[in-house]
C-alpha cells in the first residue's frame, strides 16, 4: 500500500468525510489518518459539516408499533454473528451484563458530575460496576477534576470514559497511550454541556495501556488521565 | 442486575452501539428510539414510499445491531454511519425497482418545502434554514456534487459519469464544496 502525504490528504478529505471514498484510496487515506493529528481534526470537522447536512431531511413518525417490532427482530438475531465480532451466546450475556452495570454507573456518574466519587464506589454495594478493572482520574492541565477512565479487560476490553459537565461544548479528540510511549486514536466524541459517557474499544490490550488524554476543539488538551 | 428496559437516559451513541454489540436489546430500542425518525425522513425522500421506507429503516437498523461492533468513530459520526447504511440500502432498493433517485436540485427542492409542516421545533428549523441557505450559496455545479455525495451516496467517479464531467472535476467539485459550506456554516455560527 502506498503511502500519502498531507497534502494529498487534503484532496481527499471530503471525500472520507462524506463516506464516499473506497476501496484502496480509503484505506491509505485512513492509513494515514491513523498517525496525523491535523489530518484527522481536518476530517472531523468536514464531517461535522457533512452531519449537518443531514438536518435538512424532514423527520418523519415511525409507523405504530415500529420500536416493538424492531425489538422482536433483535431478540431473534445475535449481534457479531455477521459481523467481525464472534462470541459466544455466553460471553454476549455476560459482556451484556457488564455493559449494563457500566452503563448504569457511569450514567450515574455523569449525572452526580462524578465530582469525589470513583466510578467503582457509585457501581457498589450490591455489585461492583469495575469489578477487576483499574480506575484512573481524568485532569485538566492545572490539575482540577475533569472525570474518570474505567479500563476493563475479559471478556471484551473496553474503556468507558465520563467527562464530568462544565467542559466546552464541541468535538473532543480522544487519545490513548501505551507503556512504551506510542499513542493512538481512539474516537472523537462530541460533547454537550452535561459532560459525556463513552465506551471505546481500546485499539491495544489493556495491559499496555498507560493513559488517556482528551484534546478539546481547537487541538488544545483539555485533561489527561495516568493508569498507576 | 438492572432490568433490560431501565436503561439511563443520557448514553452516547457510541455507548448505546457497545450495548447492542453486547446483545442488550433495551440499548437497540433506545437506539431505534433515538434515531428512527430521521432515518425515516432520510429513507422517505430516497425511495419515496412509505411502505418501502419502513423496509429500508428495518433493515438499516437489524444491520446496525448486527454490525455495532464494526463502527470505529475514527471514520465519522455514529449518525453519519447510520445514514450512509440507509443511504445504501434506499439505493439498492430503488435500482431492485429499476427507478433512478430524483435530480438533486429536485430533491433540494422537495427538501426545502417539505420541512415546514413536518417539524415543530424552531430551533430545529432554524438550524436547518441556515444549512440550507449555506447549500443554496454554493456554485451549481458544486451544490450538485455535494448533494449527490451527501444524500445519495455517489462517490466521486460515479459523480463524473452522471454529470459528463472528468475524473479529477468531480474531485475538485465534492472538495471546494465542501470546503465552502464548512466556511459559511461556521461563520453563521460565529454571528
Amino acid at each position: 500500500m502506498s503511502e500519502m502525504d498531507c497534502a494529498v490528504f487534503q484532496d481527499a478529505a471530503a471525500e472520507l468525510a462524506l463516506g464516499i471514498l473506497t476501496g484502496p484510496d480509503r484505506a491509505v487515506a485512513l492509513k494515514h489518518m491513523e498517525r496525523c493529528a491535523s489530518c484527522q481534526a481536518e476530517v472531523g470537522s468536514l464531517a461535522a459539516a457533512a452531519d449537518r447536512l443531514l438536518d435538512l431531511v424532514p423527520p418523519r413518525g415511525a409507523p405504530d408499533g415500529f420500536e416493538s417490532r424492531m425489538a422482536a427482530a433483535f431478540r431473534q438475531s445475535v449481534p457479531g454473528q455477521a459481523g467481525r465480532c464472534h462470541r459466544g451466546k455466553a460471553a454476549c450475556r455476560r459482556l451484556a451484563g457488564w455493559w449494563r452495570r457500566a452503563g448504569l454507573a457511569a450514567a450515574a456518574a455523569a449525572a452526580a458530575g462524578a465530582l469525589g466519587f470513583g466510578l467503582h464506589q457509585i457501581g457498589a454495594p450490591q455489585e461492583p460496576a469495575y469489578s477487576g478493572a483499574e480506575v484512573a482520574a481524568l485532569r485538566t492541565p492545572a490539575g482540577a477534576p475533569a472525570g474518570e477512565v474505567a479500563v476493563t479487560g475479559a471478556p471484551q476490553p473496553l474503556v468507558v470514559m465520563v467527562l464530568n459537565p462544565g467542559a466546552a461544548p464541541g468535538w473532543y479528540h480522544c487519545y490513548l497511550r501505551t507503556s512504551g510511549g506510542r499513542q493512538a486514536f481512539a474516537g472523537a466524541f462530541h460533547v454537550g454541556r452535561d459532560g459525556g459517557v463513552w465506551v471505546i474499544r481500546p485499539p491495544m490490550p489493556p495491559r499496555d495501556l498507560a493513559g488517556a488524554r482528551l484534546v478539546g476543539p481547537g487541538g488544545t488538551e483539555i485533561a489527561s488521565a495516568t493508569f498507576t | 442486575m438492572a432490568p433490560d428496559d431501565s436503561l439511563p437516559d443520557g448514553l452516547s451513541d457510541e455507548a448505546l452501539l457497545a450495548g447492542m454489540a453486547a446483545g442488550t436489546v433495551a440499548a437497540g430500542t433506545a437506539f431505534v428510539r433515538r434515531h428512527q425518525s430521521r432515518v425515516f425522513g432520510l429513507a422517505w425522500v430516497l425511495v419515496g414510499d412509505p411502505g418501502l421506507a419502513e423496509d429500508v429503516v428495518q433493515e438499516t437498523f437489524l444491520r446496525a445491531w448486527l454490525h455495532g461492533a464494526s463502527f470505529d468513530a475514527r471514520k465519522g459520526s455514529v449518525r453519519s454511519w447510520l445514514c450512509t447504511i440507509t443511504r445504501n440500502l434506499a439505493i439498492d432498493t430503488l435500482r431492485m425497482r429499476r427507478a433512478e433517485p430524483v435530480d438533486p436540485d429536485a430533491l433540494l427542492a422537495q427538501l426545502a418545502l417539505a420541512d415546514g409542516d413536518l417539524s415543530d421545533h424552531i430551533t430545529r428549523l432554524e438550524d436547518a434554514e441556515r444549512v440550507r441557505a449555506a447549500v443554496r450559496e454554493l456554485p451549481a455545479p458544486q451544490r450538485r456534487a455535494v448533494v449527490l455525495a451527501a444524500w445519495f451516496g455517489r462517490t466521486a467517479e460515479e459523480i463524473s459519469r452522471m454529470e459528463r464531467i472528468p475524473l479529477g472535476t468531480a474531485k475538485t467539485r465534492i472538495r471546494d464544496g465542501m470546503l465552502r459550506l464548512r466556511s459559511t456554516l461556521a461563520e453563521e455560527t460565529r454571528r
